[in-house]
């Protein structure tokens, strides 16, 4: 006979599930307004649909240049911020960090024709700008997170005299190593036959995602909720996710045309034949301080992915760590919160000795 | 454990159990009702519109729903009179292709004819217009193909799964452990049909699969967009190739807008440029 559970075992289970899924539903409902973001900022900037925050002190001024996030463009940078217990940003700002992020917006049909060259060179060098002003410094820190870390390098590479140190997070830069899922999916995409039809929809990426593992993410999560739902703060802290998750900005055409042809598909950045805006993105010609964190458990970017930096820039004070956790995980998970904070301010401190 | 002669009510009573205990929950939210299925509950009685995360939950309820069905899969296999005596390893087996059957019934694909009258020669002044719909008709015919070809490999996934939790079922009778609850089993379904599913997702065939399939969906789009275009233009509605246009005159105009007002420096020989200091030297942000 198999071991399997004992029938009285599975009766109280199921009895107990039922129970419990009863009230996950009035609990998700109650949960349905639940807030996004929590640290208190400010807008100092904006061109378009771009908005650049400040957030306001935490704590006494460590004296470090402020450091501006560069989030990706697929889903929102609120989850850099997410909630009080679960905010990489709120940690920089207790460890006295002057801390700028970029919101991209949300692009529409107007925006279809923005290139990588408007989002790097307009977008975010004017960011740059607007802080390095501000601050009367001749360059800042910049910490860019997936894919605005790959942003990050290409503008480090392009821009090198307006970054003093450079800290990339879950960074693709080999976009063809043999792990990589969504490159291997994307390799056959027409891309001129899907932008086409204009903006990218946000909801066709999150499919992609879901797809990478849609047991675990369509199926198991959901039913694990039920082990949660007498607990309010998880059921809250699952439509937080949930809410981040979903609320995913289409892509402006021309850009995600740009990115997929030439990262994914002709992986140009680590062969070194990539062009934005007509000047050539050397990443031999990035001098300055490196801090590559990346996640040892991504399935969206895979470690092989974030570590080829390491080969091609040309600084010589690199620093790769790796973190045991998941690509959502280095923001909000226990393990990322506890190690991520920490590495990044005191990296920073290092530099600024140095100085 | 129970004395019931027969195994397979004990279960089926548990499973009752379970469902009895969302069923009273539902009766009182909503007396008189025939019980629906899960989405179509929440589509009643779900949250209120300006939710954040209405998709959300509804694939939440829609998970759970799959967790009571693959548990019903998982109860008809269990030991009855039939099976009685059955070593480990056959009921493993047993249960692995009665899962892989379940598996194969849920993922069969629709499938409808589309290879009437594609050959035909367009005619007429509409001829333009024929060929638009004759080739979105034959793009469709491809997409469900494809379709098709995606799902049977879907099949495959959820057989070696199957046959994956069988075997480790069996392994686990074999060495005496066992699995103390059905979310533990569960939970070693949904690990063994994602390992399943990753041995596919990262072939060749797969990978070439999507991108037929996005290609397909994206050229139907396309031609739909002529077909409406050239109907628009009847009426002298605008469209979108119109609105690109501009959009892309408006572009350039920008650009050049700010090359008069910021002139790109010209390149000194690098020997005998003078370093200047850094705030100096800085580049101004370019505007648009």
């Amino acid at each position: 006979m198999t071991q399997l559970p004992e029938p009285d075992a599975v009766a109280r289970e199921l009895a107990e599930f039922g129970r419990r899924l009863g009230m996950a539903l009035p609990a998700l409902n109650g949960a349905a307004g639940t807030q996004v973001g929590c640290s208190a900022k400010h807008a100092v900037f904006s061109r378009d649909k771009l908005t650049l925050y400040r957030f306001e002190p935490l704590a006494r001024p460590s004296g470090l240049r402020p450091v501006l996030i560069c989030y990706a463009l697929v889903n929102r940078p609120y989850m850099m911020d997410l909630q009080e217990d679960r905010s990489l940003i709120r940690a920089l700002l207790k460890a006295g960090l002057d801390v700028y992020l970029i919101d991209w917006g949300y692009p529409d049909g107007a925006d279809r024709l923005l290139g990588l060259d408007d989002y790097i060179n307009v977008y975010l060098d004017g960011c740059v700008q607007q802080i390095l002003d501000a601050h009367d410094i001749d360059a800042l820190n910049l910490l860019g997170v997936c894919q605005g870390g790959t942003f990050s390098l290409c503008y480090a590479a392009l821009h090198p005299d307006k970054v003093k140190n450079l800290i990339t997070m879950v960074a693709p830069v080999d976009f063809k190593t043999p792990e990589n899922l969504l490159s291997k999916w994307v390799q056959g995409i027409d891309v001129d036959l899907m932008i086409q039809s204009g903006n990218v929809q946000g909801a066709l990426l999150n499919l992609a995602f879901l797809s990478l593992m849609p047991f675990r993410l369509t199926q198991q999560k959901y039913v694990g909720l039920v082990g949660s739902a007498e607990n309010t703060p998880e059921v809250e802290n699952f439509m937080r996710m949930e809410k981040w998750i979903f609320d995913s900005p289409d892509q402006a055409a021309a850009a995600f045309g740009e990115f997929i042809r030439w990262f994914y598909q002709e992986n140009r950045l680590i062969r070194g034949t990539l062009e934005i805006g007509g000047r050539k993105v050397d990443l031999a010609s990035i001098s300055q301080p490196v801090l590559n964190l990346y996640a040892l458990r991504d399935h969206l970017v895979p470690p092989s992915a974030s570590t080829a930096l390491g080969g091609c820039i040309g600084s010589t004070d690199y620093s790769p760590v790796g973190i045991d956790t998941g690509h959502i995980g280095m923001y909000v998970s226990g393990t990322g919160l506890r190690e991520v904070p920490g590495k990044i301010v005191d990296w920073l401190h290092s530099q600024a000795a140095h100085e | 454990m129970s004395e019931s002669p027969d195994p397979t009510k004990a279960w089926r009573d548990a499973l009752a159990q379970g469902q009895q205990a969302f069923l009273k929950f539902y009766t009182e939210q909503a007396p008189g009702q025939p019980m629906p299925q899960f989405a179509e509950w929440w589509a009643k009685f779900g949250a209120p519109k300006t939710s954040p995360g209405p998709d959300a939950a509804g694939l939440y309820l829609a998970a759970c729903d799959h967790f009571f069905t693959l548990t019903r899969a998982f109860m008809e296999q269990l030991p009855n009179q039939q099976n009685a005596g059955m070593d480990a390893q056959s009921m493993a087996k047993k249960f692995a292709a009665g899962l892989e059957e379940w598996f194969q019934k849920s993922a069969a694909p629709g499938k409808t004819a589309w290879t009437q009258g594609l050959e035909l020669p367009s005619l007429g002044v509409t001829r333009q217009q024929q060929d638009l719909w004759q080739r979105v008709l034959e793009l469709t015919k491809r997409y469900q193909e494809l379709q098709t070809q995606l799902s049977a490999q879907w099949s495959a996934v959820g057989r070696e799964a199957a046959q994956k939790f069988g075997a480790e079922l069996a392994a686990a009778s074999k060495s005496g452990k066992g699995f103390g609850d059905l979310k533990s089993l569960y939970d070693r379904w949904i690990e063994n049909a994602e390992q399943a599913y990753s041995t596919h997702a990262h072939q060749e065939k797969y990978a070439g699969l999507l991108a037929g399939l996005t290609n397909t969906l994206n050229e139907i789009k396309a031609k739909q967009r002529e077909l409406i275009e050239s109907w628009a233009q009847q009426f002298d509605l605008p469209t979108r190739t119109e609105i690109n246009s501009v959009h892309s005159r408006l572009k350039a105009m920008q650009q050049q807008l700010h090359e008069l007002r910021e002139p790109k420096p010209r390149a000194k020989p690098e020997t005998k440029a003078k370093a200047k200091p850094k705030r100096a030297a800085r580049k101004p942000a370019r505007k648009r």
